[in-house]
């Protein structure tokens, strides 16, 4: 009799144990999922935040481009073509400054 | 053998009891191996449950990041557009400067100077050509 005993019980721990197996064995499958789920959506905000980092470059390189342009280099070039205009009475410089608003007066 | 027999047990019942210990004790081995692989799956569990919050923690900072550097596009389009603005107006100057060198010295001395020159466009492309100094 109390082999008997002993042996329904170690039956039934192992069963309630196996179900027991089995949730976790789902649960943690469906963890699984989860996380591979969120995996993909940081991967989708990653190419997406890549994009608009290649984008803030390009505007950044246009503004750098333009900006270079209009306190450097343009300034420079237009003192010059306004002192060879005064200088040697160029009025074909004259003529292609007016056309941009620009006058050279000699100081 | 027979010493260990229970004298008010039957044989039958005796066999029977003898069925039932190794039945026990395979159960309980069985018993135990279930108990070690769901203690292993409970610390899986755990482990991936700080992974899913370290993950939307990183997927917050995302969102945030995201949306940060859309302001930050939105904000220097204005900017954009006026630097676009100003470098049309200094590749128009810079054309009409390259093409009066052609005919004009001083003008020619400028260009030699800063270096201003076509920027032959890609064949087959069909734009127009541009300007750097």
């Amino acid at each position: 009799m109390p082999s008997n005993l002993i042996s329904t019980a170690s039956c039934s721990i192992a069963v309630l144990l196996s179900l027991w197996f089995l949730v976790s064995n789902w649960s943690n499958q469906s963890l699984q999922r989860g996380l591979q789920q969120q995996q993909d959506e940081i991967q989708a905000n990653q190419l997406t935040i890549q994009s608009k980092q290649q984008q803030l470059q390009a505007q950044q390189q246009v503004i750098d481009a333009s900006s270079q342009l209009a306190n450097q280099v343009g300034p420079a070039m237009i003192r010059d073509l306004a002192s060879l205009q005064i200088q040697n009475k160029n009025q074909a410089i004259a003529t292609l400054l007016k056309k941009y608003g620009i006058e050279a007066k000699p100081n | 053998m027979d010493e260990y027999i229970d004298a008010n047990l039957s044989p039958k019942e005796n066999g029977s009891a003898n069925i039932q210990i190794p039945i026990a004790l395979l159960a309980f081995g069985f018993s135990v191996f279930l108990f070690a692989q769901i203690s292993s799956l409970s610390q899986n569990g755990r482990s991936m449950r700080w992974q899913s919050e370290n993950l939307d923690r990183q997927s917050t900072s995302l969102v945030e990041s995201d949306k940060n550097l859309g302001e930050l596009i939105k904000q220097r389009e204005t900017i954009v557009e006026q630097s676009q603005q100003v470098q049309a107006r200094y590749t128009e100057m810079l054309t009409d400067v390259l093409k009066l060198a052609e005919t004009d010295a001083d003008s020619r001395s400028v260009v030699e100077k800063y270096k201003i020159q076509r920027q032959q466009a890609p064949a087959g492309t069909g734009s127009a050509p541009r300007t750097t100094p």
